[in-house]
């Protein structure tokens, strides 16, 4: 089993990519609202104000996205969904996806 | 899990290329009928009757012409899929409001919950992209749909 983490900042895709896992074999996975380290270090930690200019003034709407794939085969499904697409992760502001090894999991059977 | 593909599920009698139907149940009526002479479903009325309960939850007419009725239910033996194509468009209920012109009706089991959701976002996706309906609309044959179905799927 494997743990894909997305980091997204583009919030527009997301409606595509999540779709994207569903139809790669992807049906267990969380989406969290997220937030980008400098983003929160500008705005909330006065002495990393300065950092302020380089955003905008209303929080971006990022999105960190954790699934759970039964083997290599389904994320290899996923990512060449996301070649077909033009959404891999490859171009600059797009985000971050990394893959982990699961080696232990506890839940119902059913899942 | 390998990707469910419409080419694969399709076969030549469960096409149709002109839709006789004119309203949204007996459009439904219709492919069921074209799905039951593949063998795989056990009870068309109540096959109709489970697709069209899936359509009072909320339409599966996606707009552009474009429906994907579906149901998932125990009345067909493994994945059945129907296509239709209809020139003059039928009146469904369409997120837009506009008629539908292409449709493509499916039935899975209902213990097969991650191919329901695979199929229904591969087909969700594949129905985006408007070069694909245009070639399906100009397809004359059952045969050039499926073929045309594996071009975009492969």
């Amino acid at each position: 089993m494997k743990l894909i983490m997305i980091f997204l900042l583009d919030e527009k895709r997301l409606d595509d990519i999540v779709s994207l896992m569903v139809e790669a074999g992807i049906s267990q996975a969380s989406i969290l609202p997220s937030e980008g380290l400098g983003e929160y270090l500008a705005k909330e930690v006065p002495i990393f104000a300065g950092l302020r200019q380089l955003f905008t003034d209303t929080r971006s709407r990022s999105r960190t996205i954790m699934a759970l794939a039964e083997d290599e085969a389904t994320v290899q499904n996923f990512r060449k969904l996301l070649a077909i697409e033009g959404l891999s992760f490859t171009a600059p502001g797009a985000g971050v996806m990394i893959t982990l090894p699961v080696d232990s999991i506890q839940k119902p059977p059913s899942d | 899990m390998k990707i469910v593909k419409i080419y694969e599920l399709l076969e030549p009698e469960n096409i149709t290329l002109d839709i006789e139907a004119s309203s949204k149940e007996s459009l439904v009526r219709e492919l069921v009928s074209l799905l039951g002479r593949s063998g795989k479903v056990k009870d068309e009325a109540a096959l109709i009757e489970e697709a069209m309960r899936r359509e009072r939850v909320g339409t599966t007419g996606l707009g552009d012409g474009i429906a994907i009725p579906h149901a998932r239910t125990d009345l067909v033996k493994g994945i059945a899929v129907a296509f239709g194509l209809s020139r003059r468009g039928i009146e469904f209920a369409a997120l837009d409001g506009r008629p539908v012109h292409v449709v493509l009706f499916f039935a899975i089991p209902a213990e097969a919950v991650r191919e329901y959701l695979m199929l229904l976002a591969h087909t969700a996706r594949l129905f985006k992209k408007k070069d694909f309906v245009e070639h399906l609309m100009a397809c004359t044959s059952p045969e050039q749909v499926i073929a045309t179905f594996a071009r975009y799927e492969e």
